[in-house]
């Protein structure tokens, strides 16, 4: 009698989707990406993996004793299911690569992750989408390009694809939320582990209005090895790669490297030859890559394959902005043009500004006030300024 | 024979006057001294015994007894040698207890019976004075420092037996005068440094303009070279000149901490202390075994700077919150607690980065989170005391080849000097005397902005996201702007002028970034 209930019990026990199956081989420790590849390779489906005797997981290449043992432990189908349950409640999703959700781009990379975890939504199909990167310690010009390319290239309905990082990342997902497009974070830790901690509020707000995602199962740390594939996933998720500051060794020359295999077109904005940060920039342009200078350039690239955004706003050219623009408004009065003309986006200290001007400071500083409320400039830091592009 | 002699010690940085009574009776020969007495004073009953009778008065056999009243107030430092000899003197009838009718006794006693330099003599000489005694006795490398009180005279001594002579009317000795007004000029006008030597940094001597009228404490940014320790070493030369008042409560505490000179009899210039980052606590704010003012009390009328302010431990700089707020520094101890002006300016420079060149990227590599981390060393609630923080660029080299003609500290503290005098006579009812001491109800009085100011100021915030905080310093710091303009509201100009000393404060020191 107590064997007959037994037998009930057992044939109660819930089957595993496809879905948690994935979610099961993805997060085995010790199993990584090459490792799942050589057991579909030979199991061909991930049923058939999770069927597999310790016998059978023997012959496949590469898998050691302590692998199977790994294995077989972890298929314990109550954890899997309940750990499966824990991520969506937390309102975040796993997608599996054979889950209709799974971005189509990443299906034609070289070695496309199993599962991704998002946090937030993913981005659209058919939408162009950019990614963009570049140094994290970056210059005052670099940041104000990233926010300047994020926020006017997502006004015109592109989508923004950077790493969440410091520097160039934080800025051109800024600049995107600021034109309340859409932007999504690769991050190189778990969907549910800020890195840098500064970047959490920004991490807050793209988890409500754009997208976080990543490979790696919910937190893990951010290692230093995980930066390299997190890359890949960057230039992966997106049609084009701008990059914005990069010294001559860069990390996002490693994304730039990965676009190129995966057949992505990559941008670059120059910068002045003595920048060490535009080293990087500057090399790319000789080898190549389309050089940039207005947002406009990289719509105008794409218009015949994204034929639905004809409607985009007609930008204007950054440097006649730059140079002209509220000049000729007529806004400004004589003497805010005389500063006006002398600032650039290189921050500029104001004894410098008074030099040149030959402006009193109490006088500089009211017209300096002045033109930072109706926008024209910004203080970067004290008393430095520069034209807000 | 009883007899009884006046001295003094220093309570804090008042003095007091101690009476030293002597009593000498028939009875077992002894001699012994009681009245709350710290370890030195005890010493002298050795030194006055041998000094007497080296300087051959012999110590008669009998049992003496001297007490040090009022008995409830502790006895320090060593200027007690000298008058318990000569109550000893005058209670032995040696000397007349009527030639010691309202004269004050102090030095400190060699065996040989010559008079040596004690500390505190100005304060001492001052509370002397105010207790109705016309007459000081005090050491000749002293005899300086307390002429400077007027209305007592000062007898200048060099040994125990000139003492005697002198009470006993066997030698005159000249009461030492000091021309007050020769001290004020020579030392007016003659700084070591000046402002003209300076070249550039129009922003930085302006800032330094407004913080020297109002008073307001300033903090200097800039990479190293940029000369802000030059700068900073000339704030004292446009401060306007001491006042004697001013001067004796300076030199008071110098003559108690014994940093007056021999030849000094007041401090003349606006003292500028500079105290390195690795000053302890109690050096910076006063105290140890037997208390001493610290930098900050020594910095009082003048300017305390401190130098690569991030460098100071968290915790010495938090101790300056509360001397900061109420001019005073307050020190307890088990025998009684000690009260120490404070009315310094501060003046804090650093780097705005652990390398020094931020923002130059091409010459910093460090990381925004590595800035943002050195900036926050510096607490916020340390900077809520700071009314002004400005930026020093450095200054190309280009610049010092040509010869540009500065202005000379002279100037602006003439422009200081009459931004000051608009602000004691607009605060002539309140209890402050600058823009700096400023309270949030008087800002409402003193600070009222007309309606398209109020607006202006309102968009202000809005648009650079400043902080409540930043609110009062603003119109603190804008009030001092139109005091040195000369005008009796505060307008557009000057709120924007004051914004730019504030306004990228959440920047520097905070996660506010993101928000705009």
């Amino acid at each position: 009698m107590e064997q007959v209930e037994e037998m009930q019990v057992e044939e109660k026990e819930p089957v595993l989707t496809n879905s948690e199956l994935w979610y099961w081989i993805c997060t085995i420790h010790g199993i990584g990406h090459k490792k799942i590849s050589e057991l579909l390779c030979y199991f061909n489906t991930v049923e058939c993996i999770f069927e597999a005797t310790g016998n059978e997981l023997s012959f496949v290449e590469g898998i050691s004793k302590n692998n199977i043992r790994d294995i077989v432990e972890s298929k314990d189908i109550k954890r899997i299911k309940k750990e499966y349950i824990e991520i969506q409640r937390k309102g975040y999703q796993f997608i599996s690569i054979e889950d209709s959700r799974y971005p189509k781009k990443l299906r034609t990379l070289y070695d496309p992750p199993y599962g991704i975890y998002v946090n937030g939504k993913l981005p659209k199909e058919n939408v162009l989408t950019i990614g963009i990167v570049g140094a994290r310690s970056c210059s005052q010009y670099g940041k104000e390009v990233a926010k300047y390319f994020g926020y006017h290239l997502a006004e015109a309905g592109v989508q923004i694809v950077s790493g969440l990082a410091r520097g160039i990342d934080g800025y051109s997902h800024e600049g995107a939320l600021r034109a309340k497009g859409y932007t999504l974070g690769v991050l190189g830790s778990g969907v549910d582990y800020c890195y840098p901690s500064e970047n959490m509020e920004l991490y807050m707000k793209m988890e409500q209005s754009g997208g976080i995602m990543s490979e790696y199962p919910l937190g893990t740390v951010p290692r230093a090895g995980n930066f390299p594939r997190r890359n890949r996933l960057i230039s992966g998720m997106c049609d084009g790669l701008l990059v914005i500051e990069a010294k001559l060794k860069s990390g996002s020359l490693i994304t730039v490297d990965q676009a190129l295999e995966q057949g992505r077109d990559v941008f670059a904005i120059p910068g002045r030859i003595t920048d060490m940060l535009s080293s990087g920039t500057n090399n790319l342009i000789k080898m190549g890559a389309e050089l940039v200078t207005t947002p406009q350039e990289i719509l105008e690239f794409y218009r015949t394959r994204y034929e639905e955004k004809e409607d985009l706003k007609q930008e204007k050219n950054v440097m006649e902005q730059i140079a002209n623009n509220p000049l000729f408004e007529g806004t400004l009065s004589e003497e805010e043009q005389l500063v006006y003309g002398i600032l650039s986006l290189d921050p500029k200290h104001i004894d410098v500004i008074a030099e040149q001007t030959k402006l009193s400071i109490p006088r500089l500083m009211s017209i300096l006030i002045g033109m930072e409320l109706k926008g024209y400039i910004s203080q970067t830091i004290r008393n430095y300024y520069t034209r807000s592009l | 024979m009883f007899s009884k002699v006046y001295s003094g010690t220093v309570l804090g940085i008042e003095g007091a006057v101690i009476s030293v009574e002597a009593d000498v009776s028939d009875g077992l020969p002894i001699f012994s001294m009681v009245g709350y007495l710290a370890g030195e004073v005890k010493e002298a009953k050795e030194r006055v015994r041998i000094a007497m009778k080296n300087a051959g008065y012999h110590m008669v056999p009998k049992r003496i007894t001297v007490n040090l009243s009022p008995a409830d107030v502790r006895k320090e430092g060593t200027a007690f040698d000298l008058p318990i000899a000569i109550s000893i003197l005058a209670a032995l009838g040696i000397v007349s207890d009527t030639s010691l009718d309202k004269t004050l006794i102090i030095g400190e006693l060699s065996l040989d019976g010559s008079v040596m330099r004690v500390n505190g003599v100005l304060p001492i000489v001052y509370s002397a004075r105010k207790n109705g005694i016309t007459r000081c006795i005090v050491p000749s490398v002293n005899a300086v420092e307390g002429a400077a009180i007027d209305g007592i005279d000062v007898i200048g001594v060099n040994h125990i037996s000139e003492v005697v002579d002198y009470l006993t009317n066997r030698k005159w000795i000249e009461p030492t005068y000091v021309d007050m007004t020769s001290i004020f000029e020579e030392t007016n006008g003659q700084d070591e440094y000046d402002f003209s030597e300076v070249v550039g940094q129009g922003v930085a001597k302006r800032a330094i303009e407004i913080a020297v009228s109002g008073l307001h404490n300033i903090l200097l940014i800039g990479p190293p070279g940029a000369g802000k320790t030059m700068l900073a070493k000339r704030i004292p030369t446009i401060m306007p000149e001491l006042s004697f008042e001013e001067s004796i409560e300076i030199s008071k505490i110098y003559s108690i901490s014994g940093l007056l000179n021999e030849d000094q009899s007041l401090i003349g210039r606006r003292p500028f202390r500079a105290p390195h980052h690795t000053i302890t606590d109690a050096a910076l704010v006063g105290g140890g075994k037997t208390v001493k003012p610290g930098e900050i009390s020594l910095a009082t009328g003048g300017v305390l700077f401190l130098d690569e302010l991030p460098e100071f431990r968290r915790g010495t700089l938090e101790l300056l919150r509360q001397p900061l707020e109420d001019r005073t520094v307050t020190i307890a101890r088990t025998h009684g607690s000690y009260t120490y002006p404070t009315n310094f300016m501060l003046v804090g420079a650093m780097n705005p980065c652990p390398c020094g060149y931020y923002p130059e990227r091409n010459l910093c590599n460090c990381t925004e989170h590595q800035v943002k981390k050195y900036l926050s060393k510096i607490s916020k609630p340390f900077l809520d005391r700071v009314d002004i923080i400005t930026e020093a660029n450095k200054v190309d080299h280009k610049m010092l080849q040509k010869k540009v003609k500065e202005e000379s500290s002279a100037i602006i503290r003439e422009r200081v000097r009459r931004a000051r005098k608009i602000q004691y006579k607009r605060y002539a009812e309140e209890k402050i005397y600058f823009n700096a001491q400023l309270t949030p109800k008087m800002i409402e009085k003193y600070c009222v902005l007309q309606e398209e100011e109020q607006k202006f100021l309102a968009l202000m915030f809005e648009k650079m996201n400043l902080s409540a905080r930043a609110y009062h310093r603003i119109l603190k710091v804008a009030r001092t702007i139109a005091d040195l303009d000369d005008a009796e509201c505060i307008g557009k100009k000057h709120l924007s002028e004051a914004v730019c000393y504030r306004s990228v404060d959440e920047k520097y020191w905070g996660d506010k970034e993101w928000n705009k």
